[in-house]
């Protein structure tokens, strides 16, 4: 009992992580159209802003990092998306892709390619029991800080003025804006609530691989567009349960592959993903089809 | 009120609508009527600054729109219902009236409109908790309209608001417009039907491949041609309206 007890809260965690990528992503993809690939290098800027920050007060680490994304998703907001806004997806896509490579890059010449160990959150890795259970504290925070973000997005998209007119925005952008909502405040709220996502995932990055490397947000960025695929793209509660679906199936490969096949356990993810989609091409909760852009 | 001169609209290099001029003005109804195509739809989309326009001017009460944002449009006091409704269906009834709280700076006046509104249409606030994608076709609409007056517009642009609803029901609908009207509510109104605007406006103006063919004050105009008008037919003078 105890072993399966651990496992589903690993997954949690880890289907946690996910959700909060998939929801950063799916935020912006609701209103602007755009799949925003330089999602994963918020993840990895606010990674580096914990390394050069690590060994000072947590709250000074915690409020500098959310503060730098934050203020990186706007900056994208204003001088890359922008300008093209109301673009085809395609042009927005590959301003996105050439954002990623931009960052990416900036990094790899300040700081090099090779990972660089961080000092930040290690009190989390140690486990604790429960009830004869073991488990780590950092799925215990992972699930806490996941449950904390999602009620707060929740509650922020339901009960304030802001939240409506994301919604309406996300539904109907040109008829929110024929309400007199201004689109710049709706994009800019949408990409700063992303921004704030990615930050927390950059902390649950860091502490989980306890160092930094300027490609670091690949692989958490395409698992999140997979939750969002396979949630249903512009539909931000399909995008948390793609997330935690995501988490689960990737632990429960690797408790029941055999050893020499875990190794291959995304393959084998990326093959039930695929299977997924052929039975639901609109994802798991189907959000509306984008007919214009803005 | 409104001044729209020379209008031309194009959509990529189609010319969709061409050196139209249009006037409303205060407390007014006005009715835009023509074929499917005719470019009323297209000329409303660019009174409220969702379509660009090519050439011409939009003006206001002497502000010029032409170049403005929709929301700057809104401010302005221009505020349009689309046809098809557009409402947002997983938002509540309440939550789609408060939208338009936005674009208004005093939330005391904005309650007292809403209250008003309220009055006007009395099903929203008995399922004002109901989703607005629940809400029957006829009952979408005078939200669509409930919405958009709680702009505080000074002029209200509706695209067709009788479109798919039940007679009785677009009767029901045109009677709380007279009233808006006998308000001071200032509208712009595209119709297809010829009778109903003949019945409704106090001008109109008859669109047809993007021209305005025929306009005047309703009374002035005969029902014959109008139809001339509107279906493009040669006058008993020889020459095509």
């Amino acid at each position: 009992m105890s072993p399966i007890i651990q496992h589903l809260f690993d997954a949690a965690s880890l289907g946690g992580i996910y959700a909060l990528a998939a929801l950063g992503i799916g935020l912006i993809f609701g209103i602007m159209g755009l799949i925003n690939f330089a999602h994963g290098d918020f993840f990895m800027i606010g990674a580096y802003v914990i390394f050069l920050m690590s060994g000072r007060p947590v709250l000074v680490v915690t409020a500098t990092t959310i503060v730098v994304v934050i203020l990186l998703a706007l900056a994208t907001d204003r001088f890359v998306f922008r300008p093209i806004r109301g673009a085809e997806g395609a042009i927005l896509l590959t301003a996105s892709f050439g954002l990623s490579y931009l960052l990416e890059n900036i990094v790899f010449m300040i700081f090099g390619g090779r990972p660089k160990a961080v000092d930040f959150g290690h009190g989390l890795v140690e486990s604790v029991t429960i009830g004869g259970v073991r488990i780590s504290q950092l799925d215990i925070f992972t699930i806490a800080m996941t449950a904390v973000l999602l009620i707060g997005l929740t509650l922020f998209l339901r009960k304030t003025r802001y939240g409506t007119e994301m919604r309406a925005a996300a539904s109907d952008f040109r008829m929110a804006r024929l309400l007199g909502i201004r689109a710049n405040r709706v994009v800019a709220t949408a990409f700063a609530l992303s921004g704030a996502l990615a930050a927390a995932v950059s902390f649950l990055l860091v502490v989980r691989a306890g160092a930094v490397s300027p490609h670091m947000g690949l692989m958490p960025v395409l698992f999140a567009f997979l939750a969002t695929i396979i949630g249903g793209m512009g539909n931000l509660p399909g995008a948390a349960l793609g997330g935690f679906i995501l988490g689960f199936v990737s632990v429960g490969l690797q408790v029941v592959l055999p050893p020499d096949l875990v190794q291959y356990r995304d393959a084998f993810l990326f093959a039930l993903v695929t299977i997924s989609l052929a039975l639901f091409p609109g994802g798991l909760m189907p959000g509306r089809q984008r007919g214009e852009r803005i | 009120m409104l001044d729209v001169c020379d209008l031309s609209i194009d959509y990529g290099p189609l010319r969709a609508v061409r050196e139209v001029t249009i006037h409303v003005l205060a407390s007014e109804i006005v009715c835009l009527v023509g074929p499917n195509g005719a470019g009323k739809s297209t000329t409303t989309l660019a009174l409220a600054g969702v379509l660009p326009i090519t050439s011409g001017y939009v003006e206001l009460e002497g502000t010029r729109l032409s170049g403005l944002s929709p929301e700057e449009i809104v401010q302005r006091g221009l505020s349009l219902v689309p046809e098809g409704r557009h409402i947002f269906s997983d938002l509540t009834v309440r939550e789609n009236l408060s939208l338009a709280a936005g674009v208004r700076g005093d939330s005391k006046a904005f309650g007292r409109d809403l209250e008003h509104i309220c009055k006007v249409f009395p099903f929203l606030e008995e399922r004002r908790n109901q989703r607005g994608g629940t809400l029957s076709g006829g009952e979408q609409q005078q939200l669509a309209i409930a919405r958009a007056l709680l702009t505080s517009p000074r002029l209200l642009v509706m695209d067709e608001p009788a479109l798919g609803l039940a007679p009785v029901v677009v009767q029901q609908l045109y009677k709380v417009l007279l009233d808006l009207r006998r308000e001071g509510v200032t509208m712009l109104i595209v119709e297809q039907s010829m009778e109903r605007a003949m019945q409704v406006a106090d001008r109109l103006y008859v669109m047809r491949s993007g021209r305005v063919v025929l306009s005047g004050r309703s009374e002035e105009i005969s029902a014959s041609d109008m139809k001339r008008a509107y279906f493009g037919v040669k006058s008993e003078r020889g020459d095509i309206q």
